[in-house]
């Protein structure tokens, strides 16, 4: 049973997209997949318990590795598949048929199937502990998501996607290369193998090259400086609940795959980390300063997302145990808040739209503000839990810029996050907001705000720091 | 039907498309010894309905296959797939462990495994070829 467990949160979306297409129908499409992102959750949440005990793999079709495909959960990867399997489920509980409202014409269960695809995609780059297989399912995640992006509500989210096509395919080929570079200079593809060879390959420069490759790639897909250019006009031009779910985790689960790969795979060590470090600091405060002159509301929180996920990739730059804590207490709190966000404002797209906000929904002006002040790093929120551990992980490692930099953009983060909470407390309303129905709106950003606050009063995420630091072989 | 396409052209596609199909079938089920396989059998096949398509129209090729059907037949092969590596999980093997098909010969077992998720991939890839051919040639999604 408990083999079962380490397989379905990716095996279940899979097995359920392709009966949601075949049923057809688009209220039985949104049951099954709220039910499919539902069990996986709990499945991934019921891999925590065991996490002290080390690494468990699933050897498919019992082949044994390093011949044979195997799925490897440790420390890193767990705590991630259970952010990346919840915050599906917020956002596909968001995505009534109803709020889709006429866009598909009748072909919304397509719409679900894509969704649940891109999970499992998702969930497969974190779960494989086979290189070939990050590939495979860094195409099914990325193809699903060209489709989810595409079905968005502005003339040009078409254009939006097919422009993310082009470069996610670069991004995809780039990772292709790399790991045909570590094939050609290892004759393995199992991670594990691939660690013990890479350092005594006879063909060095040939898997440097291929890790440099596989960097690439993943900085794009995880729209890590100066690789980020893609990501605002995404998030503009998505559906809000997709967009919700792609700021939660898509380009966290590609920055696990970098430092899974660079770090651990083939343990680039001080170089990796060193470059790391430079592209997260400058990102961190690029991100902020463009979120501060963006017109567009969800173009603004998409760039404050850049320079969220450089405290990520700063946090692991660091190298030490405390850097991998405050890099998971940062997973999950970035994704609950700013997946809460994108989820709270909806379908909302300008500032306008939030206008008079306090009077007309002042539930989810609760939430917005909430969430907000979640975004700054007020304390009793995650977002202040995060701050605090990355801080004082910089302050031990005597990283004194890396210090001054988080404070900075702590400070651009006030500019940015007033800036969204003028329209909603100080602005007379202007025009009506489309209506939605209310459980939608409510419930997924109530239940994302919630998680804030338990995961800043609580040490739950920094309990993930030790385990994670094992996996990566940081911490005894 | 399209009254462009001369007589010849129709003529020679009509003694093309069987042989086209059978030949698609016979990569499909000879894939577990020689090249082949289901992606390769499906791509074919998708070919000669598409030259079919090409000669005698796209509505009469709709009507060999309407969209509906390949709508269902692409998950279809999919969940053919995983009915495989589903077996294997619920008789105690592992998934995708094809020994799970016959276990008094394991041998015989990856043979059947092999044979029946490479006809899932061979009914997922000709549809979806087909739908894609569709979708190009109305620019409108097919239903």
């Amino acid at each position: 049973m408990s083999e079962i467990l380490l397989i379905a949160p990716v095996l279940l979306p899979l097995l359920i997209a392709p009966l949601v297409v075949m049923l057809g129908s688009q209220r039985a499409g949104w049951l099954l997949a709220v039910l499919a992102a539902l069990v996986a959750t709990l499945a991934s949440a019921a891999l925590l318990p065991a996490l002290g005990e080390g690494p468990r793999s699933y050897h498919f079709g019992n082949w044994p590795p390093p011949f044979g495909i195997e799925y490897v959960l440790d420390g890193l990867n767990t705590p991630l598949l259970l952010l990346t399997n919840a915050s599906a489920l917020l956002a596909l509980i968001a995505a009534t048929p109803a709020t889709l409202a006429g866009r598909f014409a009748g072909r919304e269960p397509v719409f679900y199937a894509l969704f649940l695809l891109c999970l499992s995609g998702l969930s497969g780059i974190l779960a494989t502990g086979d290189a070939f297989n990050v590939f495979v399912f860094l195409e099914i995640s990325s193809l699903c998501t060209y489709g989810l992006v595409a079905a968005g509500p502005r003339p040009g989210s078409a254009l939006a996607a097919f422009q993310y096509l082009i470069l996610g395919t670069l991004g995809g080929s780039f990772v292709l290369l790399g790991v045909g570079f570590w094939l050609q200079a290892t004759g393995t593809l199992n991670m594990a193998d691939l660690a013990q060879r890479l350092p005594q390959s006879e063909y060095g420069e040939v898997a440097l090259a291929g890790s440099v490759l596989l960097l690439l790639g993943f900085a794009l897909k995880s729209a890590s400086f100066p690789l980020q250019q893609w990501l605002p006009a995404v998030y503009a031009a998505a559906p809000w609940p997709v967009t919700a779910f792609l700021a939660a985790c898509a380009t966290k689960v590609a920055i696990y795959a970098m430092v899974r790969l660079a770090l651990d795979v083939a343990a680039l060590g001080e170089a990796a980390r060193w470059l790391f470090g430079l592209i997260a600091l400058v990102g961190i405060v690029w991100g902020a300063l463009a979120a501060c002159v963006q017109r567009d509301l969800r173009r603004m929180l998409a760039w404050s997302s850049v320079s969220q996920l450089g405290y990520i990739l700063f946090a692991f730059s660091l190298g030490t145990a405390a850097g991998v804590t405050a890099a998971m207490i940062q997973f999950f709190s970035h994704g609950a808040i700013k997946g809460g966000l994108f989820l709270a404002l909806g379908p909302a797209r300008s500032f306008d739209d939030l206008a008079g906000l306090r009077e007309r929904e002042p539930w989810r002006c609760a939430m917005l503000t909430l969430l907000t002040m979640g975004l700054l790093g007020v304390p009793l929120t995650a977002g202040f839990a995060a701050k605090w551990a990355l801080l004082s992980a910089a302050a031990q490692a005597g990283h004194g810029i890396g210090l001054g930099v988080v404070i900075f953009s702590s400070l651009l983060a006030v500019v940015y996050c007033l800036r969204l909470l003028e329209p909603v407390w100080l602005r007379a309303p202007q025009r009506d907001a489309p209506q939605l129905p209310r459980h939608a709106m409510l419930l997924p950003p109530a239940l994302a705000t919630l998680a804030m606050f338990a995961l800043g009063l609580t040490p739950w995420a920094a309990s993930f720091g030790r385990p994670a630091a094992q996996a990566l072989g940081w911490a005894p | 039907m399209r009254t462009g396409s001369p007589v010849v052209v129709r003529v020679v596609t009509k003694q093309l498309v069987p042989p086209i199909l059978l030949f698609a079938l016979y990569v499909q089920f000879h894939g577990d010894y020689g090249p082949g396989g289901g992606f390769q059998a499906g791509v074919i096949f998708a070919a000669g309905i598409v030259l079919y398509a090409m000669v005698f129209g796209i509505e009469t090729a709709k009507a060999v296959l309407p969209p509906s059907v390949l709508l269902r037949l692409a998950p279809l092969g999919v969940l053919l797939f995983s009915a495989v590596g589903l077996y294997g999980l619920a008789t105690g093997y592992h998934f995708l462990d094809y020994a799970a098909l016959d276990p008094e010969d394991p041998a015989h077992g990856q043979h059947l495994g092999l044979l029946l998720i490479e006809f899932g991939v061979g009914v997922t890839v000709a549809a979806t070829m087909l739908l894609l051919f569709y979708t190009f040639t109305s620019r409108r999604p097919p239903r």
